[in-house]
C-alpha cells in the first residue's frame, strides 16, 4: 500500500484564509474565549479612577485599554467587551472635563480673575 | 504596551512568582500613598495639589474630601471619614481593596480576574454621577460635602 502516503497539501500558503478574515484565537481554548477579559476589568477600574481621584492620569489609559478591549472581543479573544466600552466613556468623560477646567483655569489665570491662591498651593 | 498585554494575559506559562510581581507593586503603591497620606497632613496645602475642578467651579467633585477621608480612616477615625466623604469610605476604597485581594488570588492560582457583572459597571458611574449633584445640592452639603 504505498499510495497510502498523502502529497503534501497544496503548495505553501495556498490554504490561505482570504484576506481580511479574522484569526482564530491562539492556543487551544475551546470557545468563549476570554483569554483577554482582563482588559474589560482594568478599562473600567481605570475609568473610575480617572472620574474620582485621578484625572487624566488614568483617563487616558482607560481609553486606551478599554479600546483594546474592544479588540479584543472583536478578534474572539474576550467577552466582556462592554466593561471596555465602559472604561471609553468614562475615559473621555474624564479628559474632557480636565481640558474644559484647564482651559477655563487658564483664561481665568491669564484674565487675572484668580490667582496662583486659589488652588491652595 | 507589552507591559498592558502581560496584565492583560492571564499566562499560566509564566511562574507564580513572575504574576504575583503586579499586584505586589500595586498593592505596595496602595500602602506607599496611603502611609504618606496618613503621615503627611492633606488639610494643610502644599502636600498635595488641589482639585481643579473645586478650583475652579466651586463645586466638589466625587472624590473631593476623598484624602481627607483616607487620611481619617488610617487614623481611626470612621465618623470623620464617612462626613468628608461617604462614597469613597463605602464604596470605592471597599472595592479597591477587594480588586487588590482578588489580583493576588488569580495571579496565585494564575487565573484571570473573577468576571465584573455589568450591572456593577454601569452602576458605579450612575452612583458617582449622583452623588456628584447630590452634595453640590445645598440642602444635602452638611450630609455629603467635605
Amino acid at each position: 500500500m504505498s499510495d497510502f502516503q498523502q502529497p503534501p497539501a497544496g503548495p505553501p500558503g495556498g490554504a490561505m484564509p482570504p484576506y481580511g478574515t479574522t484569526p482564530p484565537p491562539p492556543g487551544g481554548f475551546n470557545g468563549g474565549n476570554e483569554s483577554k477579559n482582563n482588559l474589560g476589568t482594568w478599562a473600567l477600574v481605570l475609568g473610575i479612577l480617572g472620574i474620582v481621584c485621578c484625572g487624566i492620569f488614568t483617563a487616558i489609559p482607560a481609553i486606551i485599554v478599554g479600546k483594546k478591549s474592544q479588540e479584543a472581543e472583536s478578534q474572539g479573544l474576550a467577552t466582556n467587551g462592554q466593561l471596555g466600552k465602559i472604561g471609553v466613556i468614562l475615559g473621555w468623560v474624564g479628559v474632557g472635563l480636565f481640558a474644559l477646567s484647564l482651559i477655563l483655569n487658564g483664561v481665568l489665570l491669564a484674565t487675572g480673575a484668580i490667582s496662583l491662591d486659589t488652588y491652595g498651593f | 504596551m507589552s507591559a498592558w498585554a502581560d496584565a492583560a494575559t492571564p499566562g499560566t506559562s509564566r511562574s507564580r512568582v513572575r504574576r504575583l510581581m503586579a499586584p505586589a507593586a500595586a498593592s505596595a503603591l496602595a500602602m506607599g500613598a496611603t502611609a504618606y497620606n496618613a503621615w503627611g497632613d492633606p488639610y494643610a496645602p502644599g502636600h498635595f495639589p488641589g482639585c481643579m475642578w473645586l478650583a475652579l467651579t466651586g463645586m466638589w467633585c466625587p472624590g473631593c474630601g476623598g484624602l481627607r477621608a483616607t487620611h481619617e480612616l488610617a487614623h481611626g477615625d470612621v465618623w470623620a471619614a464617612l462626613a468628608l466623604n461617604p462614597v469613597v469610605v463605602v464604596v470605592i476604597l471597599p472595592l479597591l481593596a477587594t480588586l487588590i485581594v482578588l489580583w493576588w488570588v488569580a495571579a496565585w492560582r494564575g487565573t484571570a480576574l473573577p468576571r465584573i457583572p455589568l450591572w456593577l459597571a454601569v452602576g458605579l458611574p450612575v452612583l458617582l454621577a449622583v452623588f456628584w449633584v447630590l452634595r453640590n445640592i445645598p440642602v444635602l452639603q452638611p450630609f455629603l460635602a467635605p
